[in-house]
């Protein structure tokens, strides 16, 4: 009897929630936050955001290391004497910031929760975005062979709920590189800001180029790897033979236990070239589970490293 | 050096193939679906990953497998370590079993047999496929306990049926034994296996090669030589008993008499190498008693079969003499001697049976008697070949070394009497018939003695009514040493024990059945001979055996009393001829077979690659 009424307690609040990528307390809480950006950009738009522009009042902010693609014009050729190292001066000038929330929904992404962590992610960023005023559009790869879907840009409290709805409705599978979804999506963008990705990045392509052209485009990387359970502490044994489910390459494995130490060297090796990526243009990097409570990624480990305040 | 007996079995090693083919086909991986083959490409392709170690790690079922499959290849391969006894295909392998081979080493507690049938055992399981050996055992005499084979466990149960015979040995019979069998099926080499206790000189021309394997000395030794008594005036008996000892300083010991199985005398000695050591008991002779004397020691005594020694002293009585009433000379010669019973005379008219017989008539001759001198008869059995005539003869010659000879001069002796050979007869047809010419005439044999198993019956086959052998100074001389032997053969003068080896008895019921048992309880019937003798029954341990027949149970006891058997003097080589063998105190170096250590080695590979197998994850 107590079971049914739990069950009905439950279904009614799962009836109530907004969306079912975010708790509603968790939407309370996003509300209260805006994305951090460390980055000077430009948008047409009045938004919250400062940034430093000719013609107006411009207001020295910091300096920063140079990064490929920075405007050469606002490299300190006096610190770059002394130094001989190259870091451009930001200035400060109130402008619209552009969110571009990037979800790899590839194959890869389908194991252990890792899409839906994504989406998640997602649906939270975006909501920050948009209570920001800020200009959010969201884009979803998945084959090769098919477009980005995107949504947006788009704006304000009122667009919430067409957010939800668009990340509801991503199916994943495809077997679209990281690298291939940022291409094709920057192809059809415009504006400044900041550029999510979230991601595995567990790809063989040339991801450095895809940083490049992001931050070419005026986006600032905010990368997120999402890796499931196995990803990160496989517990592999014995003869194996390990299937690709994006490629369908097959890799045979003897002795799996005994690689295992092996294997942590290659992923933290990976990690740190993908944050390296990042950094090296102005962005940033964090790694999380798909068993990383979701409260946790976004109220604990993004406001500790700074991307939401 | 290492070699193999079946090279054939290298063959095998094909299998290699198919089971490597096997283990790739029937390795089985389980299917994981991952997200990303990006981390761990990179991991395969690692250095590390592709280590020789690693790839070690990650065929190691395979490697087992292999190294199995070798082990067991090579086991088939009948590997071996050479040994000295490479050459053997067939050898026979003389062991000594004789008395002082039952001397038992001090450290190790093991008899020297033992010590030899372990060395022969050793061979006997090194043997290579298609050798043979057999087994010869000697002592006295050589016994072929099995023929040539190759059957480890016949091999092996003939050696555990050697046993110790308490008598000397003799080499040459075993050798002349591997002679024999050599004509059937050759070989080229025989190990003699002893402790060479044994006379060097061996009378044999070496067909073959003789590896003289000499067994390590047991220790010290002390023993027994010698247990005798001699008839002394008053009736009374001296027993005699002779020890000797191996020891290099004196050694105190105790040797006991046993009269009837009671201690009645017993004497402290002290015994060392090259001094030996007699005692001497008086008994009384007024009753036949058996005697056993034990010698006990304080040092090591490593043969215990020459502690003991046994004596039956017979009743100390008269010797009782037939002389036939007109043998006035005999008689007259015989009064000057006292210790006798002279029949028929004041003792009695007869007597159911004689020491000594002296008789002039045939129709005495079936008397019962140990010696006798027959006059002026000759023997049916010669009288074919000698036949008397009158014409008168001298002694031309004698055997002065004779018993009844001694101390006598027949030159001047006439016989009236002329024994003459019948026309083609001579000296070696009486030969023949047990007849040996102690004194020769011109014409034939005038003296002539019989062996007659118990005592000796003298044929002077001239009357001595007839000759001028009475008058002369050797005539009492000679009667004189007739009722000497008449004592030792009636055993009345002297006693000694009897040895091992073989026994005689006589003074049994003719030519009836009797049982023989020996000291272990074997007993077999024999026959008394006409003469109511038994003679050459086998007694090759030291002991007590019965003799029972018709006449009742005889028991007599055999000792070792052999001062070369106790001496455990050893020869270190043995002097054939034109050619000498030196002895060798290391074993032949048997040959180590390999197959069964691989073998084993190899099922432990198989069991731990079984092991490993069931125990790794992820493999169905």
């Amino acid at each position: 009897m107590s079971g049914a009424l739990d069950q009905q307690a439950a279904e009614s609040q799962r009836a109530a929630q907004l969306t079912p990528l975010l708790p509603n307390d968790v939407l309370s809480r996003l509300e209260r936050l805006r994305l951090s950006a460390s980055k000077r950009f430009v948008a047409k738009a009045h938004g919250e955001h400062v940034s430093g522009r000719g013609g107006t009042s411009v207001e020295f902010s910091d300096y920063r290391d140079y990064a490929a693609g920075d405007d050469m014009r606002f490299v300190d050729w006096n610190i770059f004497a002394r130094l001989n190292r190259p870091y451009l001066k930001l200035f400060q000038r109130e402008e619209e910031m552009n969110v571009v929330v990037l979800v790899d929904a590839s194959s890869s992404m389908l194991f252990e929760g890792k899409l839906d962590r994504a989406k998640e992610l997602a649906a939270g960023l975006g909501v920050v975005g948009l209570l920001g005023a800020e200009r959010v559009s969201l884009g979803v790869f998945n084959a090769k062979n098919s477009a980005v879907s995107k949504l947006g840009p788009c704006t304000g409290r009122a667009n919430m709920l067409k957010l939800f709805r668009f990340l509801e409705g991503v199916e994943g599978g495809g077997d679209a590189p990281v690298e291939h979804g940022i291409e094709r999506f920057l192809r059809q963008h415009t504006g400044r800001g900041v550029a999510v990705l979230l991601s595995d990045f567990l790809t063989y392509g040339d991801l450095k180029r895809a940083m490049n052209l992001l931050f070419g485009s005026g986006l600032e990387v905010y990368a997120v790897q999402i890796l499931g359970p196995e990803e990160r502490d496989p517990t592999l044994a014995g003869d194996v033979r390990l299937v690709d489910t994006e490629t369908g390459d097959t890799l045979d494995v003897s002795s799996a236990s005994d690689l295992l130490d092996i294997y942590q060297e290659y992923r933290a090796g990976f990690q740190s070239r993908l944050e390296s990526l990042a950094r090296a243009r102005g962005g940033l990097f964090a790694s999380v589970g798909s068993d990383d409570s979701l409260r946790w990624i976004l109220f604990d480990l993004f406001r500790r490293k700074g991307w939401l305040s | 050096m290492m070699g193999f007996h079946a090279l054939w079995g290298a063959a095998l090693a094909g299998l290699a193939v198919p089971l490597i083919v096997l283990y790739f086909l029937k390795l089985k991986r389980t299917r994981l679906d991952v997200p990303s083959l990006v981390l761990w490409r990179q991991v395969i392709d690692d250095a590390r990953v592709n280590s020789p170690f690693q790839r070690f790690k990650r065929n190691l079922l395979l490697l087992l497998q292999l190294a199995g499959l070798a082990g067991l290849v090579l086991a088939l391969m009948q590997p071996f370590i050479g040994g000295d006894d490479d050459r053997i295909e067939r050898m026979p392998i003389l062991v000594d079993c004789s008395a002082s081979m039952a001397a038992r080493d001090e450290t190790t507690g093991k008899t020297r047999l033992e010590l030899a049938k372990e060395r022969a055992r050793s061979l006997v399981d090194s043997l290579r496929p298609g050798a043979e050996l057999a087994i010869v055992s000697f002592a006295m005499s050589a016994s072929r306990m099995t023929g040539f084979t190759s059957d480890r466990r016949d091999l092996s149960d003939a050696l555990e049926r050697m046993e110790i015979q308490d008598v000397g040995s003799d080499v040459e019979s075993a050798l002349r034994m591997a002679e024999a069998m050599a004509r059937r099926e050759p070989f080229d080499s025989v190990l003699l296996l002893s402790d060479g206790n044994f006379p060097a000189d061996v009378e044999f021309d070496l067909p073959f090669k003789l590896d003289y394997q000499r067994l390590p000395p047991a220790g010290q030794n002390a023993g027994i030589t010698s247990f005798n008594a001699l008839r002394a005036p008053g009736g009374t008996w001296n027993v005699f008993c002779r020890m000797e000892s191996t020891a290099d300083s004196a050694v105190p010991g105790t040797v006991k008499l046993y009269c009837d199985g009671e201690l009645v005398q017993r004497e402290d000695v002290a015994l060392q190498r090259d001094a030996t050591q007699r005692v001497v008991f008086s008994l009384a002779g007024d009753t036949a008693k058996r005697l056993r004397a034990e010698l006990s020691v304080d040092g090591y005594d490593s043969l215990a079969t020459d502690d003991a020694a046994h004596l039956d002293l017979p009743l100390a009585r008269p010797l009782r003499v037939w002389v036939s009433p007109g043998l006035t000379a005999v008689r007259h010669a015989l009064s000057a001697m006292s210790g006798l019973a002279i029949y028929p005379g004041d003792v009695g008219a007869d007597a159911s049976s004689y020491d000594l017989v002296v008789t002039d008539k045939r129709t005495e001759l079936d008397l019962r008697t140990t010696s006798a001198l027959y006059i002026g008869l000759v023997p049916d059995a010669v009288k074919a070949h000698v036949a008397l005539s009158e014409g008168g003869s001298r002694a031309i010659d004698w055997q002065r070394d004779s018993a009844l000879l001694r101390h006598m001069e027949l030159t001047d002796v006439v016989f009236v009497d002329t024994p003459t050979f019948a026309p083609g007869s001579g000296v070696a047809d009486l030969e023949a018939l047990g007849f040996m010419t102690i004194v020769d005439g011109a014409s034939g044999p005038v003296v002539l003695t019989e062996d007659r198993g118990a005592g000796t019956a003298v044929y002077l086959l001239c009357h001595t009514d007839r000759s001028t052998l009475p008058y002369r100074v050797g005539f009492p001389v000679m009667i004189r040493n007739l009722v000497e032997i008449a004592y030792h053969e009636a055993n009345l003068a002297e006693v000694e024990s009897l040895k091992t080896g073989t026994l005689s008895l006589h003074d049994l019921t003719p030519g009836v059945a009797h049982a023989f048992t020996t000291p272990s309880g074997h007993t077999r019937e024999l026959k008394a001979s006409a003469v109511g003798s038994l003679v050459g029954m086998s007694a090759p341990v030291v002991g007590e055996y019965t003799l029972t027949g018709p006449g009742g149970t005889r028991m007599v006891a055999a000792s070792l009393l052999d001062p070369e058997e106790t001496s455990l003097a050893y020869a270190q080589e043995l002097l054939l001829h034109e050619l000498t063998v030196e002895a060798s105190l290391t074993p032949l170096r048997p040959e180590r077979p390999l197959s069964g250590s691989i073998a084993l080695a190899a099922f432990c590979v198989l069991l731990g690659e079984w092991w490993l197998f069931n125990r790794r994850p992820g493999v169905s």
